[in-house]
């Protein structure tokens, strides 16, 4: 009832005095009159008056604010705008919006500055107590700047952390990165938007891990490992994951997208373009766990998205492992990929979209035994725009992919193609799935254009159908099962049902079905030559040994 | 308190003294349907008499007998009434005298007593002679037609119509462009994503009247187009009055059908309420420890799985057949005199219980996937049914006293309250879906919406002839929202027993509580100066301001469970008990999470302050001008208490906005004809959530929706052109033309996201395009949306067709609208389909707009009939993602019939038969000539008999 003080009476000689001033001018505005003078005062975040700033109005006039922060300005466009700029303070535009009067309140630069803030304390440890700084990353518009996070600190993401344009961000080798936990907007990601560089590269022995802040896993100020109570592997959603976002190409009806999750209000969510060859950095050796909380509007994350991410770029040894979405997850672009492990993930294993077209070699997918959708799930173009190009044409070869018995191996829609080759597929509930539709283009079509593959491969322990046509429309499809079951049982496609004879660390048996394989993977320098099926070689350790979490659970 | 307040109104009705009986009526002047101030009142042949006050009321107390009056003000025809009839105790109502302006061969004019009450008729008297356009119904229009709500008797205005029972919509413009007012004041709307108030909150038995104003002028806000709609609550009772009704319905598919969805709520339901069994554990309040949390130390992870069982484990709808619908009303009124002043006042308090729903409803979502193909493929097809139990229940408390003749102050207390808990389920199939099971979808919804309202008003008349004439309100209004615990459930079903809730296919199952709260507090003042030209017509000045201030809050707590593992839920019953809640024996099993973000905690304020001048200026003796100007000034501040992008009361809006207005009334025929000619300039403001740079995702639609801080005011030229002829009591044709241009109209914009994800609409002024990289809106030129109407109205009973009984009325509308598409909207269209048009409708217009009216009345008045039919064209319902056609509304032909008959002297009883067509309701996409259903279902008809006893003297 504190409004009611301002009982009517008070504002009566308000009302009075308004009515006759207003009235006295522009009661008839002219309306070819497009500019118009603008006063106002500049002051800083704590309400002091600024001088020196510069006002510069989007038709070229410009005016500076005096001691006491004033300035005037004439000449301004009525629907153009004013840009505020000063030395230590973050530039602000204001639309004039007809105004007369634009106050501004400038902010330090200091004030938006991305921080990072230090704490050393002493942790309980497997080994003992051990020094450990941990650094909060807090992106406030600014990005992460170009410098390098190293392994004798835990950096922990708070929030979105991006690698903005222009910027490059190095992780050292066996450095530890942990995401703060939260959802909506307070989930912990680190995204690498379009411009930006992240150069991770970790080795076999110093692997890079991203896990959430609940881990115990940390390195001290040595670098030495410190290890405590180890997550559960059924710890999912603990925190957000990895974005990164390129230029290169995407199926879209638009050039650019706003990636899921990531509002239009942050325009540093978008990715697509034109530049193929765009190059967003390297992630090598790198393991990212527990991640896949939803980041926004029920969007979950995926443990390593890639929107628009140009073959310029190199992925090469990386895990996902827990992830509460889909492992990896590609929309459009050229990217390459080795050496991939997604493990235990909550929905699909593999899994991309708006036309992918990159060259792959090795990938392992591994479900939990209570979890995860399908070990591949492939889509063409969006719902708005399944048959633009470009099409979705991985190139695929030794995949080891093992399900949990209810899922499918993998399933091709909404128009997409690619190729599988010398590759294992087991303990999946069904095989290969080929979407057709009655009345418009579905992947069915480019298995007919021949953009579609999957050859040399071994099919194993699936009780429904190997491969099938997914029917979406309840229509009549037997042509179309009958053409599948053809190309399933040509004996030029080589596609064996039969135990593949693996190791308990899923290499083959050495002599086994799946220790050779008759069709050589392209050499076209990508490519290496691989002559098993599956992504592991016979009589080696598997390449997964000693970086990876999966490794521990096998 | 409620029986206190009964007492009190019962003890101040109490009867007159028995000795003398009371002449009361009111004295208005022919011409321009304002009242007489100052006239005199005599009784022919005594020394006795009195002048009429500010209303040009008055008042005469007498010995019984029966007495000539005469009634007389300078410059006006002297009219004497003869048989005035005063009985002992009792009060004499009169109703209106007119007075007509002298002439040299009339001077007296002699009539015979007859009783007037508010009638349709005197409302079409105010509105011919109002210079505004406008549109009215009275109190008796209300009874007539069997109305109960200002919802519903609103819709029987020329170029109105009524969107989801609540908002309206005039010439098919909708909320944003319609305003709605409570004896003048601002009071706010309880939908934090609309501008107007749900019209459902006031029943009828509560109004005096409601106008419509459909052209600006500056004594009214500068905040509508479409038009403004006021609604005045009673006054000053002539005589004291007392009405009590009782009625009840039967709903041809829902009343006593057993398969009424429901579910458990809190014994205070019924009384539109909830008294706090639907809040959440304290558990869930204080510190609800996370996942993480739980993962690492025990401790927590024994309060995370003691919180989630103590949430309430209902999720499912049950079934119970519903009792008939059912409402009462009371109401109770006088004029007394308190401390030798007259005072009047009227009380009262009302109470519906609706029941609606269907049960084989359908919702679908399609998409054109690519050019060429002939139809459109299917997204998802699910069976709905939904139910929906609707409380409301008002009171009402207005007293006015006038200090003297010349100077009436009043107050008025409003509260309304109003509960409405809504169960669906829906049940199909779904494209791409984890399962090949059946897909389902569950919504517990209660939704708690209260207005109180305290406004201070007052009329005041000074000096000579009292030429100057001042009149005030004060408004002060608390209203809130709340949806204390909205349950949303989606999963998938595998027979015989399988629930599988799959989290990254849909979102997992949530609880939202939302709540909103509002102060507005709004002041207006008019002055006005009355002079006669040299037309020796009567003219006037204006001038007036208005200040509102408007302060909102918002918030919303989102919590979801989390950690389903496929398969595990055999009973829906039991969603979450001690056999699945998480647990740290294997660290799995489900819990619940705060989602609550602080980007959707937001809190705005308002304040607008207007001043305006203008002038009712008679140019001939036929012809009168009103002219003027108005300025407003808008500022509106945003705290966001978002973590990441925090806003700290932050300006959005600062801007003085000048808006002329000039209107012409040329009398044709004096008081049979007119033509109107009016010009307006008028803005419509951005909303708090619009102009909220924030993300929210909207699950009933299942989209992101975000604000815009650079959003402008929306600025509207209005052209009108009317030409109306009065041809007999209540008798009238009217047509009009109308044009309107909008300049930067705010859209909601389709932007482009991943596909997977989640879509999003960003609002945007029209014209301007989004730069993706920088997040700025660029403002082109294209920024002009245009509109063209044109109105017809008829009104006439039957009685050259020998059928006295009888009267028809129709309007209607046909409107034409057009608005650009933004390019960066249009380009992904035109992908797959070249062809598709560069234009739309405005979003919610109707091209058309019928109603119509088939009205009996026996010359008693004890028996009334009405026939009621009302319809609308399709308008545009959903922008759609891409080239996808966009959902349209189909038109919903209503019709409507009810009877009453008077028994005895105080009893009257109602048959009213409502949806009599019970066509489908549809929401549609349009492609190969062929009609998709985004939304499908039929209210079913009703049948329900009312009984009202009424006691008012004479």
């Amino acid at each position: 009832m504190k409004n009611f003080k301002l009982f009517f009476f008070a504002i009566l000689p308000i009302v009075a005095v308004t009515a006759f001033s207003a009235c006295n001018k522009d009661n008839n505005p002219d309306p070819v009159v497009t500019v118009i003078d603008i006063t106002g005062t500049v002051t800083d975040q704590d309400g002091a008056a600024l001088d020196g700033v510069a006002v510069a109005s989007s038709n070229g006039q410009n005016a500076t604010t005096a001691a006491d922060g004033k300035y005037t300005i004439t000449g301004v466009e009525k629907a153009g705008a004013l840009t505020f700029t000063k030395d230590g303070y973050v530039a602000k535009t204001e639309f004039v919006n007809n105004r007369t009067s634009i106050n501004v309140q400038l902010v330090t630069t200091a004030f938006t500055e991305t921080t990072y803030e230090e704490v050393t304390f002493e942790k309980a440890c497997d080994a003992g107590d051990m020094d450990i700084t941990e650094v909060t990353v807090t992106d406030r518009g600014e990005g992460t700047g170009t410098l390098t996070w190293t392994k004798n600190k835990v950096y922990i993401l708070n929030g979105f952390v991006f690698v903005n344009s222009g910027q490059t961000l190095t992780i050292e080798a066996g450095t530890v990165v942990k995401g703060a936990s939260g959802q909506g907007e307070r989930a912990s990601a680190l995204i690498v938007a379009q411009g930006g560089k992240l150069e991770a590269k970790g080795t076999a022995d110093l692997p890079i891990i991203f896990t959430s802040e609940s881990d115990e896993l940390s390195r001290d100020v040595d670098g030495n490992l410190c290890l405590g109570t180890s997550l559960p592997a059924s710890a999912r959603g603990l925190w957000g994951g990895v974005i990164v976002l390129g230029k290169a190409d995407i199926t879209a009806a638009t050039e650019t997208r706003n990636i899921e999750g990531i509002p239009s209000t942050e325009p540093r969510g978008i990715y697509g373009g034109s530049d193929d060859a765009d190059n967003s950095g390297t992630i090598e050796y790198v393991s990212i766990r527990h991640g896949g909380t939803d980041i926004g509007a029920g969007n979950e994350i995926n443990g390593l998205t890639m929107g628009g991410v140009g073959n310029g770029t190199t992925i090469n040894y990386v895990e996902v492992f827990s992830n509460k979405d889909d492992g990896y997850e590609w929309f459009g672009g050229t990217v390459n990929t080795k050496h991939l492990v997604s493990a235990y993930c909550g929905d699909d294993c593999f899994d991309y979209d708006e036309g992918w077209r990159g060259k792959n070699q090795f990938w392992l997918a591994y479900q939990a035994d209570d979890t995860g959708d399908r070990g591949g799930e492939h889509d063409g173009g969006p719902s708005d725009c399944e048959t633009c190009e470009p099409y979705a044409t991985p190139m695929i070869y030794n995949v080891s992919s093992r399900g949990n018995g209810n899922g499918r191996a993998i399933t091709f829609r909404d128009n997409a193609g690619g190729e599988y080759h010398n590759s294992i597929f087991w303990n999946w509930q069904r095989g290969v799935d080929i979407e057709v539709r009655a009345s418009i283009a579905d992947s069915y079509d480019q298995f007919v254009a021949g953009r579609l593959k999957f050859t040399d491969n071994i099919l194993f322990q699936i009780p429904d159908r190997w491969m099938t046509i997914g029917n979406e429309d309840s229509g009549d499809v037997t042509a179309e099962q009958a053409a599948l079951d053809a190309y399933f049982n040509d004996a030029a496609n080589n596609i064996k049902v039969e135990d593949p004879q693996l190791n308990a660390d899923l290499s083959p048996v050495a002599g086994g079905p799946a220790a050779s394989a008759t069709l050589a993977a392209p050499s076209d320098g990508f490519f290496e030559n691989a002559p098993y099926k599956g992504a592991f070689a016979p009589g080696v350790d598997t390449w997964i040994q000693g970086w990876t979490r999966i490794a521990d659970e096998l | 308190m409620k029986n206190v307040l009964l007492f009190l109104l019962v003890a101040l009705a109490v009867s007159l003294n028995a000795e003398t009986g009371i002449i009361r009526g009111k004295v208005i002047e022919a011409s321009t349907g304002l009242e007489v101030i100052g006239g005199t009142v005599q009784v022919d042949g005594a020394a006795v008499g009195t002048i009429t006050d500010i209303d040009g009321s008055f008042s005469l107390k007498l010995e019984p007998g029966n007495y000539s009056l005469v009634f007389s003000y300078v410059g006006f025809a002297a009219k004497r009434m003869e048989g005035v009839e005063v009985k002992a105790g009792d009060v004499t109502v009169l109703g209106d005298i007119l007075l007509e302006e002298a002439s040299i061969t009339i001077d007296e004019v002699v009539v015979a007593a007859k009783k007037i009450q508010t009638s349709e008729a005197a409302m079409q008297t105010l509105q011919r002679k109002s210079i505004k356009t406008l549109d009215a119904i009275s109190s008796q229009a209300f009874s007539l037609r069997g109305d109960n709500d200002a919802a519903s008797a609103v819709r029987r205005v020329p170029g109105v119509s009524v969107q989801d029972g609540k908002y309206v919509y005039i010439r098919g413009l909708g909320d944003r462009y319609s305003k709605t007012t409570l004896n003048g004041a601002n009071i706010p709307g309880l939908d934090p994503d609309r501008n107007t108030v749900q019209m459902d909150l006031f029943p009828t038995n509560l109004l005096d009247n409601i106008v419509i104003y459909k052209n600006f002028t500056p004594d009214l806000p500068g905040d509508f187009t479409g038009g403004l709609v006021d609604v005045a609550t009673k006054d000053f009772p002539e005589d004291f009055t007392m009405a009590a009704t009782l009625g009840f319905g039967y709903n041809s598919q829902v009343t006593f059908n057993n398969n009424f969805l429901t579910y458990a709520g809190g014994n205070t339901d019924w009384l539109g309420y909830d008294n706090g069994s639907r809040d959440f554990p304290a558990q869930l309040n204080n510190n609800l420890p996370t996942f993480g949390d739980a993962l690492s130390n025990p401790a927590a992870a024994s309060q995370l799985s003691a919180a989630t069982l103590a949430l309430n484990n209902e999720l499912a709808p049950s079934t119970e057949a519903p009792m008939p619908n059912h409402n009462f009303s009371f109401s109770i009124g006088n004029q007394k005199s308190l401390f030798g002043k007259p005072f009047g006042f009227i009380g009262s308090l009302t109470y519906r219980r609706d029941f609606s729903g269907y049960e084989d409803g359908f919702t679908g979502r399609y998409t054109l996937a690519q050019a060429g193909v002939s139809s459109l493929t299917t997204q998802r097809e699910l069976k709905d049914s939904r139910f929906s139990d609707n409380v409301v229940l008002g009171g009402m408390l207005n007293g006015s006293i006038k200090l003297n003749s010349f100077n009436k102050i009043g107050i008025n207390l409003l509260r309304n309250q109003s509960g409405q808990s809504d169960t669906r389920f829906q049940e199909g199939r779904v494209s791409g879906g984890s399962s090949d099971g059946v897909y389902q979808e569950r919504t517990l919804a209660y939704q708690q919406r209260d207005l109180s309202s305290i406004q201070l008003k007052g009329e005041h008349a000074l000096g000579e002839a009292q030429k100057f004439k001042i009149d005030w309100i004060s408004s002060y209004t608390l209203s809130g929202m709340k949806q204390p615990d909205l349950r949303f459930v989606n999963n998938f079903f595998e027979a015989p027993d399988r629930y599988i809730i799959d989290p990254a296919e849909d979102i997992p199952p949530t609880r939202f509580r939302r709540t909103m709260d509002e102060t507005t507090f709004d002041n207006v003042l008019n002055l006005q100066y009355d002079f006669t030209n040299w037309t020796g017509k009567k003219g006037n000045f204006k001038f007036g301001g208005a200040y509102l201030m408007r302060n909102r809050e918002f918030r919303e707590q989102t919590f979801r469970y989390e950690n389903f593992e496929a398969g595990n839920i055999s009973d829906f019953k039991n969603f979450v008990d001690d056999k699945n809640v998480f647990s740290t024996e294997n660290y799995s099993g489900v819990f619940i999470a705060d989602f609550s973000e602080g980007r959707n905690q937001y809190d705005s304020d308002m304040s607008i302050l207007g001043a305006y001048g203008m002038t009712e200026l008679p140019v001939t003796a036929n012809l009168k001008a009103i002219l003027g100007a108005r300025a407003e000034q808008t500022i509106l501040n945003f705290t966001s208490f978002s973590e990441v992008n925090p806003i700290n009361d932050e300006e959005f809006l600062n801007e003085w906005n000048i808006l002329p207005s000039a209107s012409l009334i040329y009398e044709l025929v004096k008081d049979k004809m007119n033509l109107r000619l009016a010009y307006g300039h008028t803005i419509a403001r951005p909303t708090f959530r619009e102009i909220a740079p924030i993300s929210i995702f909207d699950e009933i639609r299942n989209v992101i929706v975000s604000g815009n801080e650079q959003l402008k005011i929306t600025e509207i030229d209005n052209y009108d052109l009317r030409w109306e002829y009065f041809f007999g009591r209540g008798e009238m044709i009217s047509v009009s033309g109308f044009y309107k241009q909008f300049s930067d109209p705010i859209e909601l914009i389709v932007v482009s996201t991943t596909g997977g994800g989640t879509p999003e609409f960003r609002y945007r002024n029209l014209g301007s395009v989004l730069n993706p990289q920088t997040g700025e809106l660029i403002f082109t030129g294209d920024n002009q949306a245009k509109l063209y109407g044109a109105e017809l109205e008829v009104r006439k009973d039957l009685a050259f067709l020998n059928l006295p009984e009888l009267s028809i009325g129709a309007n209607l509308a046909y409107i034409y609208s057009e608005a650009p598409i933004p390019q960066d909207e249009l380009a992904p269209k035109q992908v797959l389909n070249p062809e598709v048009s560069d234009t739309r409708p405005l979003y919610g217009q109707s091209p058309y707009i019928v109603n119509a009216y088939l009205n009996y009345i026996t010359e008693s008045g004890r028996t009334k009939a009405s026939l009621n039919f009302n319809v609308q064209g399709e308008r545009l319902f959903l922008v759609s993602v891409g080239a996808t056609p966009d959902v349209y509304e189909q038109p919903f032909p209503s019709l409507g019939f009810r009877v009453s008959q008077m028994v005895g002297q105080h009893l009257d009883l109602s048959l009213s038969l409502n949806n009599l067509l019970n066509p489908e309701f549809k929401r549609t996409y349009e492609f190969g000539g062929q009609e998709y259903y985004f939304r499908r279902y039929q209210s079913g008809s009703s049948i329900s008999v009312g009984l009202s006893y009424k006691i008012q003297n004479n």
